[in-house]
């Protein structure tokens, strides 16, 4: 990797903006919810119920990593060659802005977490919040292996759509889309393979042991990475 | 040394390129002349490794290109392409950054030149003035190897001579392989050597600009003088008026008879005949 690889994170990072525009909206509604909720609680109008629950703010920043991963190989690639880019230089660039995002978007998740989240379930959602870091058990852990378990995770997941979407004008990127959802399809009511699913997502979700789990998902999000190698090579301008 | 051999492009049932022979051996700089739609670019995204051909063998100093095997030494960005809406300033940086060799003095000169706000973003820039910052990142790059498609695209007649200008600097001060794609013969005429004529796919003309100009010309006299002279001869197209034959040869040089004159052949007008090459005395 080289100073052109980060300038090409760099500029992914920079030129990702819809990606950013439409998070932040999510995000404002997501507050702009809460403090309707807490006024009106506040103010004994509404107090709503045990079963009250919200989308955990930190959350909400994962929406950056799905569209980044989307818009990177389809609207950066192009644009990246225009200026005289190199697919080597795009394909390590990439990688590196995926890295570099996820870790914003970890860290970002655990301040939010610590702080807005804690302060407004305590206050109103009695149930709690949907944030993974609570559901998949990676709090339990503490914050430094929750906040790594967390990036490597994102990491996976923006590999995983950055690859997908890179074929998506090929025949096997819709045999891929196929393949997914048959594996899901198929997996699913069969005892034994739907063993072999829960397996897997325990393995990259899931799994008490949070080394395994963080060696888990970056494994895999090399292997799925290392693919974009042939898949760039073949790729038109 | 850049070679085509027998090179063959086809998007589903078109064929853009047709086994298209071509050699160009060293620095010099050269006119890709050709309709819309004659596979000029196609023929630029060929050579610089962007797409892949369904057939034959493209060499870049003896080394194969494809997709895969982008030649490091050929620099091409597409008329008219998309690029990141940044600051004009941004953009030439990020290339700069991402090019070796990027002469960024000589993309400020030209900037600065062709009067480009470099403060204002790639969507903000009229047409004229994108084509020429994707013209300016194109030609600063030290590239051996610069493939410009349409870099005019746009430009008002004093931008197009100014750029002429800019290009003979660009070659003098670094020569190497210079391909301009465009329709504009006659102004692309005062700075090119070679020309290459595409139509359909298919090279029609690799000359040089003199050789054209020696071998281009135009017969005009009474049809029943001009006629018999065109035996042997390759005639390129003809106009009549009432008994007036023009006559456009392409081939060696003859001694008119009386009653027939001959005349230098415009390169506007040896084009049209190449491509168009219809006569009208039918």
């Amino acid at each position: 990797m080289t100073t052109k690889s980060m300038v090409v994170a760099k500029t992914h990072i920079r030129n990702i903006k819809l990606a950013y525009v439409i998070t932040a909206c999510w995000f404002l509604a997501t507050i702009l919810q809460d403090i309707v909720f807490l006024a009106l609680h506040w103010l004994n109008v509404f107090s709503g119920n045990e079963d009250n629950m919200t989308v955990g703010l930190g959350n909400v920043l994962y929406l950056i990593i799905i569209l980044g991963a989307v818009f990177i190989p389809s609207m950066n690639f192009r644009k990246m060659m225009n200026l005289g880019g190199k697919r080597a230089d795009f394909f390590w660039g990439s990688a590196m802005g995926h890295v570099i995002m996820a870790a914003a978007v970890s860290l970002a998740g655990m301040i939010l977490y610590y702080t807005y989240e804690s302060f407004v379930i305590s206050v109103y959602y009695k149930a709690g919040n949907l944030n993974v870091l609570f559901w998949f058990g990676w709090i339990n852990n503490g914050a430094a292996i929750a906040f790594v378990q967390q990036f490597a995770f994102l990491l996976l997941l923006a590999v995983f759509v950055h690859t997908l979407t890179s074929v998506q004008d090929k025949w096997y990127g819709w045999a891929a889309d196929i393949a997914i959802v048959a594996i899901i399809a198929v997996f699913t009511p069969i005892a034994p393979l739907r063993a072999a699913l829960v397996w897997f997502f325990r393995m990259i979700i899931f799994h008490p042991n949070a080394f395994a789990q963080i060696v888990s998902c970056l494994v895999l999000s090399a292997a799925i990475y290392a693919l974009n190698k042939p898949i760039l090579a073949r790729r038109t301008i | 040394m850049i070679e085509f051999k027998n090179v063959t492009k086809k998007y589903g049932e078109t064929t853009a390129i047709n086994r298209v022979s071509l050699r160009i051996p060293g620095s010099g700089i050269y006119c890709l002349l050709g309709r819309n739609g004659a596979g000029k670019t196609t023929l630029m995204k060929l050579l610089a490794g962007h797409i892949a051909s369904s057939g034959g063998e493209i060499t870049v100093n003896g080394e194969p290109v494809s997709t895969s095997r982008m030649p490091e030494c050929v620099n091409f960005i597409e008329s008219g392409s998309v690029q990141f809406n940044m600051k004009a300033s941004d953009l030439i940086g990020t290339a700069a950054a991402l090019q070796d060799g990027f002469d960024r003095n000589f993309a400020t000169k030209m900037a600065k030149r062709f009067d480009l706000n470099l403060n204002k973003r790639f969507k903000q820039l009229s047409f004229g003035m994108k084509t020429m910052l994707t013209t300016i990142i194109t030609l600063s790059n030290n590239s051996k190897v610069i493939l410009l498609d349409e870099p005019t695209l746009g430009f008002d007649a004093i931008m197009r001579d100014q750029f002429n200008t800019l290009l003979l600097e660009s070659y003098r001060t670094n020569p190497r392989v210079l391909i301009v794609s465009t329709h504009l013969i006659d102004e692309i005429s005062k700075v090119t050597e070679n020309l290459i004529i595409i139509e359909s796919g298919n090279i029609l003309v690799e000359a040089g600009i003199d050789d054209i100009d020696e071998k281009a010309y135009t017969l005009t006299g009474a049809a029943s003088l001009v006629l018999p002279l065109l035996n042997g001869l390759n005639c390129i197209g003809k106009t009549v008026l009432g008994n007036v034959m023009a006559a456009h040869i392409y081939g060696n040089r003859i001694n008119p008879p009386d009653g027939v004159t001959l005349d230098r052949m415009g390169l506007q007008d040896f084009f049209i005949n190449m491509v168009g090459g219809k006569s009208n005395d039918n």
